[in-house]
């Protein structure tokens, strides 16, 4: 506890401590983790949360099970605090910190071989994430046939992936509607150029224009997303404005893929728009400045706008987030 | 249509009875052609020649070890499913075959998984599993755009390599049992074996897969019974049940609850085509008058109408898709949309085997389209030449409109397809048929 403690009231070293640090209390977790998202641009933030935690094992000498146990979960809230949406880190944690408990029962106190696995395939479990999201690619390319155009928004890396992967068996063959947000246009710009040098015809239109666009008939045959996150009951959270497009392929009959790797599931089930976990301001009312915008704002997409989640592990109905996660926590209470 | 089937019965019956006196190969042959003639057609029939003839691959190939057992059942397998690509039924059963034979191999090794496990790399040499049936995928594809022979690649390393991520632990689990720490959840055991068997092991094993075939041979003869067991539950005394150009498991369903309740069944039929619209369903009718029950058929598109009092409506399924999107004679589809107009119960019947672990990427692929010459013959001379007439056999029931599945285990909703799916099938077995297509 002490430890822990020292370390939220002095975060300095940035540097990965060694351990020949023993009982070292200068380990900062945040910027361990800001580090590892900036300097591998392939990490999910759930598996660079994970290689946080990893990290803070290796710098805290083993001592009992409940203070490993307890240490973790303080730097996970540590984490979570750190960052204004803490769903996506809490689907790491979490897993973190049931797959510790879970290892520790089935191992009747064997503390240090888990330990050890962890400690060693830190690097591993990245590989493992980014294999997840060529799966992702695997599993899901063949809905992107010939003569398809598909409607995207943001910039998931899953979805660039298995459009990417399509274009290699039918390259130029199905196109893309990208819908830009101006206020990361660079971000845009990236990502259409990123489509268009892989050969795929791509129409960039305006975010007002969904609407119009989708309802064209026969031009858009489906939309797929990313997600920050993908809540217990199969809904996500992901960019904002991709609530409204979601409504509108329902409205317009189009099915609606999202690809989001497993690691990405969290125990939260979100009842409206209100309930994302965290408090965001996207309505500032002024009379004499202009409104304020918060920085990477989401929303919440329901399950009953999803018709398949694309994971690694294949393609699925919503339910199967529920499944999962009731198979490795036993129970949903959060 | 009674005619028509019987005949089919015969084709399948003649096949099966000729599998005895000819070589493998003219078997398999001769069942490729018996599908792609359709022949063989329909989900039962098709069923039962694929358990037929793999478990004559099973008993009859060469074969030396597993692996090789394992790719000859495939390559057969893919050969029928190429034949007859729009009954999924045929991809059901050698998936099915498949899974078993990798479980029975799994069972005979035994202690052997230990002594690999202990000579697991060092962590430096851990690849993730995952990335390595990626890489063998994509190696797979290229190696089909530039039109390689039609060769597997052996499967042996990427197969006894890939462990199915199952549990959201897998990002985090031992990836080969290395050092002994042994994640709780790992799968273990689903790997192939990597065993030269004896000639023991491998009589064996034979005999053991057989069994496995005949088993599968008996789900599928039994599955009208079961899925008829729960009729009671689902049929109500006074309903007014539609079903739609019954099929023999309906058929056998309406009849048991015929046998305890009074009920009035409305039969839609296909449009009255030429020569044949009389005798549609005529023994059906019979036998459920016999029970007392009142029948009534309907005869035209006007389904909308009758909705509105309909209790129930009931579908044969030629199949089901992972999603829940059900394979059922053209016209199901409109029925279903009408009674969830109406809010009336739309309830698919189908066998364990007809339920697909493929998504439906292409729908229009799954769509079978029939012959038109029941609506225009050469009578007609100038719409032969002037027109295109298309008739579709079959159509996709979106997920959404069905509200319940019955199978011979039991009643499911959608959510639960996916783990039956799952009990059923392994997940490296799933894209069989795919790589045959990324080759030919």
């Amino acid at each position: 506890m002490s430890a822990s403690e020292a370390a939220v009231a002095q975060p300095v070293s940035t540097e990965l401590p060694l351990r020949t640090q023993p009982n070292d209390s200068t380990f900062d977790i945040v910027a361990t983790y800001r580090d590892l998202l900036a300097s591998d641009p392939d990490l999910t933030k759930p598996v660079a949360a994970i290689e946080s935690l990893i990290a803070l094992l290796n710098t805290v000498p083993s001592t009992t099970v409940y203070e490993t146990l307890d240490t973790v979960k303080t730097h996970s809230d540590l984490l979570k605090a750190s960052v204004e949406n803490p769903l996506p880190l809490q689907a790491g944690t979490d897993l973190f910190l049931q797959y510790l408990v879970a290892s520790l029962k089935q191992q009747d106190g064997s503390f240090d071989a888990v330990r050890q696995h962890l400690l060693r395939n830190g690097r591993l479990f990245a590989t493992r994430a980014i294999a997840a999201r060529n799966g992702i690619a695997e599993a899901g390319w063949r809905f992107v046939r010939e003569g398809k155009c598909v409607l995207t928004h943001g910039a998931s890396r899953s979805v660039t992936g298995l459009l990417e992967r399509a274009a290699k068996n039918s390259e130029g063959k199905f196109r893309v509607v990208y819908v830009r947000d101006e206020v990361r246009a660079e971000e845009s710009d990236r990502v259409v150029k990123e489509l268009r040098s892989k050969g795929i015809p791509v129409a960039e239109i305006p975010e007002a224009a969904v609407a119009h666009v989708m309802g064209l008939l026969r031009q858009v045959h489906m939309v797929f997303t990313g997600a920050e996150a993908v809540t217990q009951n199969g809904g996500i959270i992901s960019r904002i404005g991709t609530y409204q497009i979601a409504k509108l392929a329902a409205q317009a009959k189009i099915p609606f893929y999202v690809a989001a790797e497993t690691h990405k599931f969290v125990r939260k089930f979100p009842l409206d728009q209100r309930d994302i976990g965290y408090k965001q301001e996207v309505l500032d009312f002024s009379a004499t400045e202009p409104s304020k915008q918060p920085k990477d704002a989401v929303d919440y997409t329901p399950p009953e706008l999803i018709s398949n989640l694309v994971t690694e592990n294949g393609v699925h109905l919503p339910g199967y987030v529920f499944e999962q996660l009731l198979d490795i926590y036993g129970s949903l209470n959060g | 249509m009674p005619s028509v089937s019987t005949g089919h019965a015969l084709d399948l019956e003649k096949f099966l009875k000729s599998l005895k006196g000819q070589p493998l190969e003219a078997s398999v042959n001769s069942l490729i052609s018996l599908l792609k003639r359709r022949q063989i057609k329909g989900s039962e029939p098709c069923a039962i020649a694929t358990a037929h003839i793999l478990l004559q691959v099973v008993a009859r190939s060469k074969w030396h070890d597993v692996d090789s057992l394992l790719i000859n059942v495939s390559r057969t397998g893919r050969k029928l499913v190429d034949a007859q690509p729009n009954e999924l039924v045929i991809g059901n059963i050698v998936r099915r075959v498949l899974g078993l034979i990798r479980d029975e191999a799994s069972e005979d090794r035994g202690d052997t998984a230990d002594e690999s496990a202990s000579e697991a790399p060092t962590p430096t040499d851990i690849v993730p599993p995952t990335s390595i049936s990626q890489q063998w995928t994509t190696k797979r594809f290229e190696s089909a755009n530039t039109a390689a022979p039609p060769v597997r690649p052996p499967i042996v390393s990427s197969y006894s390599s890939i462990n199915p991520p199952k549990s959201l632990f897998h990002l985090l689990s031992t990836s080969p049992p290395a050092n002994g720490d042994v994640s709780p959840f790992k799968t273990s055991g689903a790997s192939t074996p990597t065993w030269r068997g004896n000639s023991g092991q491998i009589h064996a094993l034979r005999s053991e897969v057989i069994d496995g075939i005949e088993e599968i041979k008996d789900e599928i003869s039994q599955v009208d019974d079961q899925i008829a067991a729960s009729a009671e539950v689902q049929i109500h005394p006074g309903d007014l049940v539609l079903v739609h150009q019954p099929s023999t498991t309906v058929e056998r369903f309406i009849l048991r609850a015929a046998q305890k309740r009074k009920f009035t069944v409305l039969i839609a039929m296909a449009p009255p085509r030429r020569h044949s619209a009389e005798n549609q369903h005529a023994t059906f009718r019979k036998k459920l008058s016999a029970a007392g029950i009142t029948v009534v058929n309907v005869m035209n598109g006007g389904l909308m109408a009758y909705m509105s009092r309909v209790n129930k409506v009931i579908i044969g399924a030629r199949a089901i898709v992972a999603t829940g999107g059900v394979v059922a004679d053209a016209g199901s589809a409109a029925i279903a949309r009408a009674a969830k107009e109406q809010g009336t119960a739309v309830v698919v019947l189908s066998g364990v085997y007809k339920l697909s672990p493929e998504s439906p990427f292409d729908e229009s692929s799954l769509i079978e389209w029939g012959d038109s010459s029941t609506f225009v013959s050469f009578a007609d001379g100038p719409m032969v030449c002037g027109a295109e007439i298309r008739t579709a056999l079959t159509e996709l029931i979106p997920p959404e409109l069905v509200d319940t599945y019955i199978t011979n285990l039991g009643t499911h909703s959608r959510d639960h397809l996916s783990s039956l799916i799952s009990d059923h099938y392994k997940r490296e077995d799933a894209d069989f048929h795919i790589w045959e297509e990324a080759l030919s």
